[in-house]
């Protein structure tokens, strides 16, 4: 069994999913995230989820590719997808590729979850 | 396998500062006692690697190395992370097409005052134009493609030649990031 790179919570009716890497860069381990990602919503069926954050100093762009395409396989689902307490540089990033305008960007996870 | 073409180069410097010679000691004494060493001018690196991303991991830390050995800020080692991820997985996914028998070659350039980079691949090359903006609403929502914009975002030059196999990037210390649209 391969290690998780993302950890679970519930909140209410909804999914807390916090990355535990610090860079997510390494294209194996983006496929690994993506997967797991994917699996909230295609196995699991969450459709209420906010991504934390917290712990990530890097990410690149095939990160970013995750991201879209898991915010694309929630609301097809009919759901929600916010992000939260994220770095000012991975803000940058976010702004940089005018992702702020397609992504649910949040402050804090208290601020995410108030989206529901 | 990676194969290291040429070391880091290592310069020297001495720092002779004026004093009063004691009338018993040489000057060759007085002069090796006030020599001192001093951080290299520039390190370079040129380092050829499979079509492996984990190799490719590997070079970018080793340039990132350099960055902390000449101080650079974290914000300018965050910029050249982001930038040589993207460009160095560029040339193994989309130049070499993962091709373990295709190589990339790095070299890198490490100065107090800025970096450079050039990054070959051994594939059909592109052309850099023809890429679309990310950032268009037909291309907004896909998945790929934002590479190029982050590294023309976060570097003072970004040059793809020799048919789209060479890419040279270059960043001045503590150079700023572009205004950013902030709308919502």
């Amino acid at each position: 069994m391969s290690e998780q790179r993302i950890d679970i919570e519930e909140v209410g009716s909804v999914t807390v999913a916090r990355f535990l890497d610090k860079k997510i860069l390494d294209e194996a381990n983006i496929d690994k995230i993506g997967q797991e990602l994917f699996g909230l919503v295609e196995q699991d069926g969450r459709t209420q989820i906010v991504l934390d954050f917290s712990l990530v100093e890097y990410l690149s762009s095939a990160a970013l590719g995750k991201l879209i395409t898991m915010h694309k396989k929630v609301t097809a689902a009919g759901g929600k997808c916010a992000l939260c307490n994220i770095q000012k540089d991975i803000m940058d990033v976010f702004k940089i590729t005018q992702l702020h305008k397609v992504l649910t960007l949040c402050g804090d996870l208290d601020d995410a979850l108030s989206k529901f | 396998m990676t194969e290291y073409v040429a070391a880091f180069s290592v310069g020297v410097s001495f720092n002779c500062t004026t004093t009063v010679v004691p009338r018993c000691s040489s000057f060759l004494s007085v002069f090796l006692s006030h020599m001192s060493f001093y951080m290299p001018a520039a390190s370079q690196l040129n380092v050829q690697i499979p079509s492996d991303t984990t190799e490719g991991l590997a070079v970018q830390e080793q340039i990132i190395a350099l960055m902390e050995k000449h101080e650079y800020s974290m914000r300018d080692i965050f910029a050249m992370r982001l930038s040589l991820e993207e460009g160095i997985t560029n040339a193994i996914k989309h130049g070499n097409g993962n091709d373990l028998k295709k190589n990339v070659t790095v070299y890198a350039d490490v100065s107090d005052e800025k970096l450079r980079v050039e990054v070959r691949d051994e594939g059909e090359g592109f052309v850099p134009e023809a890429v679309p903006d990310p950032t268009a609403d037909d291309f907004i929502d896909r998945a790929c493609g934002r590479g190029l914009m982050l590294m023309r975002a976060y570097l003072n030059f970004v040059e793809y030649s020799e048919g789209g196999t060479k890419l040279t990037m270059e960043r001045e210390r503590n150079s700023e990031l572009p205004i950013i649209d902030d709308d919502d």
